[in-house]
């Protein structure tokens, strides 16, 4: 059960071509980390899923309520916190108002400041408060851009536990993030580049795509001899001092493979290199 | 009830912000007291003329009391009422004082009479008159051991001071300008701080602008409130015609002109731009509409543009009903001009609004 399904998108502004012939999926209560380098289309994409900006193609919005919290936690700024609570509360229909927005206001930490005008909020408690208004409907789809930018790091690992226990619950979550470390935690990533989607996967599947497979570092006795033979038969090594990198396929396939060859050789140490999420998403935007 | 919250959120915003909040409250009383005391002739040397039937001794002192302060110049005397009553119509004297032939016999009875004639779309001048005569008569009679009765009439003219007609104006000026400037800068401001698309995901756009509108026309109605309430106490202004028809009149002129400020909202991508917008669109109004100056004293070209300003309309509309007391028998073609108005500004401005608040989902 998808609860967003996009196909052939196409968004343009005038001559500019903001998202190209663009695929996508959001399966029902996933996190999907939309990423991709400022300009790429992701935040056009959320604004055709919302009807936003008129668009060639099909999207299906499969949510009974849709929580939005938009690129830079635009907010009432002469209201106060509570009063923004309120009116998208009443603009929501929302039945059980006062509990609801005591409720966020103690998930968000912001009883304290519920008097305080938005426009004399810090840029943290902005954020929350926006986050608290993307809420005020219990959605069971959320779509959030950007929700840590600018954030301190301890607040965006709170934000990520408010995340992940909502997915706990069941919800989904379509989230946007410049964070390599958020990104990781999505259980999904779509990357984009200039409107069009370049990878698509698990963190660990962008990882192998990044580096058209996995690097296994060796450590082993009389490397040259060993990177020599490994040559001869057409691996793909190359040498860092005593130690040998070997491209594959699937290491946990290639790795008994590798050690059978190199059975009369002392091998000393042999790991999976850690790829970072970051490394592999500059490689993909760069190639 | 969407209309409500977003009315209730409109009306705190425009409070709270402070530059919107100060041109709410000061250009009315600005606008009056600039434009009232402009236009507003005091009330001293008031030119009266005296018809003395009586012409005795007696009589002629009482006209020398009423000559010897400062309060009244004595421009004629004059031998019939109706060369009096033609005077006031024409606006040469703003006042006529008739001394019956009887007066010296009946003073001495004490029930002797004076008829004072005013101008009666010239209600301070004549309040002042008045109780500046009896005074006189007052100290007078108690002087010469007499009574003298003092009896108030009116006269009906065509000529009106220049602050009836500039009173009824500054209501238009202030519904024009406040109504404007509040409506193209509200959507506009939340363009800037982007919060409209947020509100349209939760909102239909039918409710937000009602929500606007609504909001608009209280804020304009207090304006209004406080320009009747100075030009009446300070320009002793009051509403001669039908209430109701003052406000279906300003109703309909309001509704255009948010209608246009929200078309100028449109275009503009800051609450800033907006607002200059509407400064820009609401100042050149005034200046073509024959605001300062009557439609039949404006030079023949100026006289055409200004047939193209709605708020010529809607002004000629609120001096027939305010100071002449017209009904709707007279002002029936402004109604329609300003619903023709008010319909074409609603049309244009849904049609570009549609573009911008575009077709989001709820």
């Amino acid at each position: 059960m998808e609860k967003i399904v996009i196909e052939n998108l196409t968004v343009s502004y005038g001559k500019f071509i903001a998202v190209k012939n663009l695929n996508m999926k959001v399966k029902s209560g996933e996190i999907l980390g939309l990423l991709g380098p400022n300009g790429s289309g992701k935040t056009t994409t959320i604004k055709a899923i919302l009807g936003f900006v008129p668009y060639v193609g099909k999207v299906l919005v499969n949510a009974e309520k849709i929580g939005w919290m938009p690129q830079n936690a635009p907010l009432y700024l002469n209201l106060t916190v509570e009063e923004n609570l309120r009116f998208f509360a009443e603009a929501y229909g929302v039945k059980n108002i006062e509990e609801k927005i005591e409720d966020l206001l103690k998930l968000i930490e912001l009883q304290k400041f519920r008097d305080r005008l938005v426009r004399n909020l810090s840029g943290g408690m902005k954020q929350r408060c926006a986050f608290a208004c993307a809420m005020v409907h219990e959605p069971d789809l959320l779509i959030l851009d950007e929700p840590t930018a600018g954030v301190d790091p301890k607040l965006r690992k709170s934000f990520w536990e408010y995340f992940e226990s909502l997915n706990r619950e069941g919800k989904t979550i379509l989230v946007t993030t410049h964070y390599m470390d958020e990104a990781e935690k999505c259980q999904r990533i779509v990357l984009m580049r200039d409107g069009e989607i370049l990878a698509e996967g698990s963190p660990d599947e962008i990882k192998k795509i990044a580096l058209r497979g996995e690097i296994v570092k060796l450590k082993i006795d009389h490397a040259e001899y060993a990177l020599k033979r490994l040559r001869e038969m057409a691996w793909n090594v190359s040498i860092e001092g005593d130690e040998l990198l070997i491209l594959v396929d699937d290491a946990r396939i290639r790795i008994p493979e590798i050690i059978r060859l190199l059975n009369d050789f002392k091998v000393l140490k042999i790991e999976v290199v850690k790829e970072s999420l970051e490394n592999a998403f500059l490689k993909l935007i760069g190639g | 009830m969407a209309i409500k919250t977003v009315l209730v959120k409109e009306l705190k915003i425009l409070v709270r912000d402070r530059r919107l909040f100060a041109i709410i409250i000061f250009q009315p009383i600005l606008l009056t007291l600039v434009f009232g005391y402009a236009f507003s002739g005091e009330i001293k040397n008031v030119r009266i003329a005296v018809v003395d039937d009586s012409n005795s001794e007696i009589s002629n002192a009482l006209i020398s009391a009423l000559n010897y302060g400062e309060s009244f110049d004595i421009e004629h005397f004059l031998a019939t009422k109706s060369e009096g009553l033609e005077l006031i119509k024409r606006g040469y004297v703003d006042a006529m004082l008739v001394i019956p032939k009887s007066f010296e016999g009946d003073l001495a009875k004490g029930r002797a009479k004076i008829e004072v004639y005013t101008d009666e779309s010239k209600s301070s001048v004549s309040v002042a008159v008045i109780n500046e005569i009896r005074t006189i008569a007052h100290s007078f009679s108690t002087k010469n051991f007499g009574g003298i009765e003092v009896e108030q009439n009116f006269v009906f003219s065509t000529k009106t001071r220049l602050i009836d007609f500039v009173a009824p104006a500054l209501i238009g000026v202030v519904t024009l300008m406040i109504g404007l400037i509040l409506s193209a800068s509200s959507l506009a401001r939340e363009k800037e701080e982007q919060t409209l698309e947020l509100s349209l995901k939760a909102l239909k756009s039918r409710d937000i602008v009602l929500g606007k509108f609504f909001a608009i026309t209280a804020i304009v109605t207090f304006d209004t409130l406080i320009v009747m309430f100075l030009t009446h106490t300070l320009f002793g202004i009051e509403i001669r015609g039908s209430v109701l028809l003052l406000v279906m009149a300003q109703f309909l002129f309001l509704a255009g002109s948010i209608g246009i400020g929200l078309t100028i909202s449109a275009f503009s991508a800051t609450q800033l731009q907006g607002i200059q917008g509407a400064m820009l669109v609401g100042l050149i109004s005034i200046f073509l509409s024959g605001f300062f100056y009557p439609l039949e004293s404006m030079p023949e070209g100026a006289r055409i543009v200004a047939f193209f300003i709605p708020l010529t309309y809607a002004n000629t509309a609120f001096r027939e009903i305010m100071i002449k007391g017209s009904g709707i028998e007279i002002v029936y073609p402004q109604l329609g001009v300003l619903t023709l108005y008010t319909i074409l500004s609603l049309l244009i401005s849904t049609k570009v609004l549609r573009k911008v608040v575009g077709g989001g989902i709820r």
